[in-house]
């Protein structure tokens, strides 16, 4: 099975390899990307007082507070005339009857009733029933002397100073105008006396109640669809606010997820097509800023690379003849014998190194791969151990049955550079234990731990054993290895998707080095 | 001592392979292009041929290509490690096996050894030397198979793999197993090499290479012969 | 706090909608009263009262004799208080007018002067005897008299003392009537009568005083109608 870890392909932040490796140490499988996609936006779902709502409620506001306000005051104000038009009518037009009279002190009722009679046929705007009181006398023009909608407040209006006076009663649900209008005459110049008689108009004012109410239908009937009809423009208004926005957030999103070449489509010329020309102008200055990037590192891997496979070439001539050299040695003097000798020693030395080289930079440009296959993983351990002849040095507690997916060959690197160093810098015993274990998650754990029982690892070395070209002793002489050992191990576990982590023995003898790797699903047996 | 024809572009890797082989008493041709080792093929008539990837011109892949199409010249690649993408390639294209640059001589020899073990080997005693299977007739001792009568042409690395599974049927072989009895490495070697053997070797000898019958794939263990 | 716009929308909504519709109302003032003729022109005003105490005037239309007796403005004067203490004709009291005036002692008379501020009527009765609407019904109709204005301010005399002066209020709200006017201490000044001018059938004496002439006072009061 492949897998190819490439940070890079998935439109990796150019944090630095350091990230994107730790993102493949846990998910080669997946090549999760390495930017996260924000969590879903809970609020996709329109909240109840979103951009729309909003817009509507101020517009159905705005549509409604303006339609009942004119309506209102349009209403009120075509009342107040309709009504003020026929009180102003009866009152002018009841004094003007009446001022045509000519009467007698006293006043004698069948007179009265007559003249009542009259006045009232000639009501405007329309007929009357006119009441007239005269000390105790009651008359009027209708069935009943006295009426019931004349209220004791406009009697006492107009018995008092004497003036003209309205007033608007409702009956059982009918609205009536009564008019009180005290009678008096001239008696010598300028002296006015009141007769001692008022007379009253009653009138219904169904005819204006109804006139009224058609102005409330009429406004109502206006407001209600000036209401409905407003939805419409919130509606636009709230459409080509909200359709920038979602490409916009559209656009985010797609940005987040790498795509850098997205663009918005400016539309208008207005605060929202700024900000997508603002979105597209920057996005655009952060896609070549990462193409740079992109560019900048693929050169430099590339260098690596080049460099490490130029080294290569001559080596490999080098190397292909140092048997030659070895052999005939023996057969120089002996200076140029030593000489020899130290030229196939060190073009080995270079190889193993170049090597090194090649498969750390290669890990730093993603570049490595996995290809793992289903091991038993006791059965791999040992032939590591087998094929350098190692079998007789290291205790193995190594029990069968647990298979795994591993890529042998890098497995293979791992455990022979931990046992390898157990061997040379540690001491004896060196054993290598394989057992399983579940991590906090849940997941299965290939645990595999190198001992030895040599001098452990001094304190302050110990957080550095997996730096590059690190040297416990800086004054020990150089050693076989090239110092690159230990951080290619860490790079194949992290391949892996696993850890492998240094410490010292408990109680103190020895150092252990612990390797674990996920098992993947369910692919223990045994 | 086997002949090898070494196709290989620099100067220094081409001296020092020729060189180191010589040593070895191994009688060696070395070119640096590949038209010239088409050409020498003829002329030298070589039993292995040497083959860098990288090769200005006509390069190894192409080389291998072409030399697969009428021979079954045993075939192994130099590469340099980075060339993960060519390597499959070049396995596609017929190559027995490969070996990384740089490589001591001694890393050279034993795979030329290996190699070329598949057609020395007699395995013989007791066994029938002509096998049926199926469609197939394996003939051990002549070293031939033919399907449906016709004669097969394989490469060296297809027919030892095919010898070596079709000797237990129905046997189960790990990758990792067959790379260290069938191609001999020592350390763990790359799987990859088995695929694209077997790959190859279904191209030849199946059916539907989709729906293999004679050699079987078992998820998470390896590769078997039939059961038919 | 989205919610503040649509509550005041709502409010405003419903107080305009329950302000439909015609509303009652208070009784509000419209322009002057009807203003009539009276019939016949000539006639005299008395001041009577209604059941319930607010004066009401009469035109009481008088015959040719009635007009042609004297015409001093005095004698006017005094036949038409006269005229008010004799009451109600019938006409009248079907219109459930009263008059609220005691009755005149038999063979006296009202005397009624021109003075200083306007007019003097002395009463043969004792001025407690009449109570405040029976004052104002005299001073109106004392105050209308012959055709005058009625803005003559006039003193009562009775018996008892002399009142202060007072003009006739009936055409003034009822509600702000002036209260009865108070007893005078000192009486106002007469204007002295040009002795020896007879009077028909009336002569305007003093009932405290007696003329110098020694003639005695004769009570003879004409009338306008039969009763």
């Amino acid at each position: 099975m492949r897998t190819l870890v490439k940070g890079a392909r998935k439109g990796a932040a150019p944090g630095g390899t350091g990230e994107t490796v730790a993102a493949a140490e846990r998910n080669p499988a997946k090549g999760s990307p390495t930017v996260a996609v924000a969590p879903r936006d809970h609020r996709r779902r329109g909240t109840p007082f979103g951009l729309r709502t909003r817009l509507i409620l101020a517009f159905l506001l705005v549509a409604g507070v303006s339609a009942v306000g004119t309506a209102g005051l349009t209403y009120r104000e075509a009342r107040n005339s309709v009504l003020q038009a026929a009180q102003d009518t009866a009152v002018s037009s009841f004094r003007d009857q009446i001022q045509l009279l000519t009467l007698t002190l006293p006043v004698q009722r069948p007179v009265l009733e007559g003249t009542l009679r009259d006045i009232a046929g000639k009501g405007k705007p329309r007929p009357w029933v006119v009441f007239a009181e005269y000390g105790t006398m009651r008359v009027s023009s209708g069935s009943n002397p006295v009426s019931s909608v004349i209220t004791p407040e406009l009697r006492r209006k107009a018995a008092g100073y004497p003036h003209g006076s309205f007033e608007r009663v409702i009956k059982d649900g009918v609205p009536y105008l009564t008019v009180g209008m005290p009678v008096v005459f001239e008696a010598g110049e300028g002296a006015v006396l009141s007769t001692g008689l008022v007379l009253y108009a009653v009138m219904k004012m169904t005819y204006e109640q109804n006139q009224v109410e058609a102005l409330v239908t009429a406004a109502r009937n206006g407001a209600l669809p000036g209401l409905a009809i407003a939805l419409i423009p919130a509606l636009l208004a709230a459409r080509s606010v909200l359709r920038p926005v979602r490409e916009l957030r559209r656009a985010a999103h797609r940005m987040g997820s790498g795509r850098l070449d997205t663009r918005i489509k400016v539309r208008g010329g207005d605060e929202l097509a700024d900000l997508a020309r603002t979105f597209n102008e920057s996005a655009g200055q952060l896609e070549r800023s990462v193409t740079e990037l992109r560019q900048a590192e693929a050169r430099a891997r590339r260098f690596a690379s080049d460099v490490s496979h130029e080294l290569r070439t001559p080596l490999a001539g080098m190397l292909a003849v140092t048997e030659v050299l070895d052999e005939d040695a023996a057969g120089l003097d002996p200076d140029t014998a030593q000489a020899v000798r130290l030229i196939s020693a060190e073009t080995g030395k270079l190889a193993v190194l170049v090597e090194d080289l090649m498969e750390i930079s290669r890990f730093d440009a993603q570049a490595a791969e996995l290809n793992t296959d289903e091991v038993d993983a006791a059965e791999t351990i040992r032939r590591t151990l087998r094929n350098r002849n190692w079998t007789d040095l290291v205790h193995t507690d190594v029990p069968d049955g647990i298979r795994a997916r591993l890529d042998p060959r890098r497995f293979d690197i791992v455990i022979a550079n931990l046992v390898g160093n157990a061997l040379r810098h540690g001491g004896p015993p060196v054993t290598v234990r394989l057992r399983t274990r579940t991590d906090r998650d849940g997941g299965p754990l290939l645990v595999t731990e190198v001992i030895d029982r040599g001098p452990g690892i001094r304190p302050e070395v110990l957080p550095h054993v997996f730096d590059r070209f690190y040297k416990a002793d800086a004054a020990r002489t150089r050693s076989s290895g090239s110092g690159l050992g230990l951080a290619i191990t860490r790079e194949n576990v992290r391949l892996h998707g696993g850890t492998v982590r240094a410490e010292n023995a408990p109680g103190g003898r020895g150092a252990v080095f612990t390797v674990e790797i996920p098992l993947g699903t369910g692919e223990v047996t045994g | 001592m086997p002949r090898v024809l070494l196709i290989e572009d620099d100067p220094s890797v081409r001296e020092g392979v020729e060189l180191g082989l010589r040593r070895r008493g191994h009688d060696v041709r070395a070119v640096a292009t590949g038209e010239a080792g088409l050409a020498a093929l003829d002329d030298f008539r070589p039993d292995l041929l040497l083959l860098d990837l990288m090769l200005p011109g006509v390069n190894g892949v192409e080389v291998c290509r072409r030399v697969r199409e009428n021979s079954q010249l045993p075939i192994i690649m130099l590469t340099a490690r980075g060339d993960d993408f060519d390597i499959v390639i070049g396995l596609e294209a017929g190559a027995d096996d490969y070996i990384v640059k740089p490589a001591r001589t001694q890393v050279i020899e034993a795979r030329i050894r290996a190699v070329l073990r598949r057609i020395d080997e007699q395995p013989g005693n007791g066994r029938p030397a002509v096998e049926f299977h199926g469609e197939l007739c394996l003939d051990r001792s002549a070293l031939t198979v033919a399907k449906a009568g016709r004669r097969l042409a394989l490469a060296p690395s297809e027919m030892r793999l095919l010898l070596h599974l079709s000797a237990t049927p129905a046997q189960v072989f790990s990758r990792q197993q067959l790379l260290e009895q069938v191609w001999e490495h020592n350390y763990h070697g790359d799987a990859r090499l088995v695929d694209a053997c077997v790959r190859r070797l279904r191209h030849k000898i199946e059916d539907a290479p989709g729906n293999p019958r004679y050699i079987q794939t078992l998820r998470g263990f390896g590769y078997r012969f039939g059961p038919l | 706090m989205r919610r503040l716009p649509m509550a005041m929308g709502a409010v405003l909504l419903s107080g305009l909608l329950t302000g439909c519709g015609i509303a009652e109302s208070d009784p509000i003032e419209a322009g002057s009263p009807a203003s009539v003729k009276v019939t016949p022109g000539d006639s005299v005003l008395l001041f009577f009262r209604s059941s319930s105490g607010a004066l009401v005037p009469v035109a009481r239309p008088l015959g040719i004799k009635w007009k042609s007796s004297d015409t001093r403005p005095e004698a006017v004067l005094s036949r038409s208080v006269h005229l008010l203490f004799e009451g109600l004709v019938a006409k009248e009291r079907a219109a459930g007018l009263r008059s609220g005036l005691p009755q005149l002692p038999p063979q006296s008379w009202v005397g009624a002067q021109q003075v200083e501020y306007g007019i003097a009527l002395d009463l043969p009765i004792p001025l407690a005897d009449l109570d405040d609407t029976a004052v104002r019904q005299l001073v109106c109709t004392a105050g209308f008299a012959g055709g005058s204005q009625g803005v003559q301010a006039v003193h009562l005399r009775g018996t008892d003392g002399t009142m202060a002066a007072s003009n006739c209020d009936a055409d003034v709200d009822i509600n702000r009537v002036a209260p009865r006017p108070s007893m005078m201490s000192h009486p106002p000044s007469q204007r002295p009568v040009p002795p020896g001018l007879p009077l028909d059938g009336h002569d305007p004496v003093d009932p405290r005083t007696k003329r110098p002439d020694g003639l005695s006072p004769q009570p003879t009061l004409p009338t306008s109608e039969p009763r």
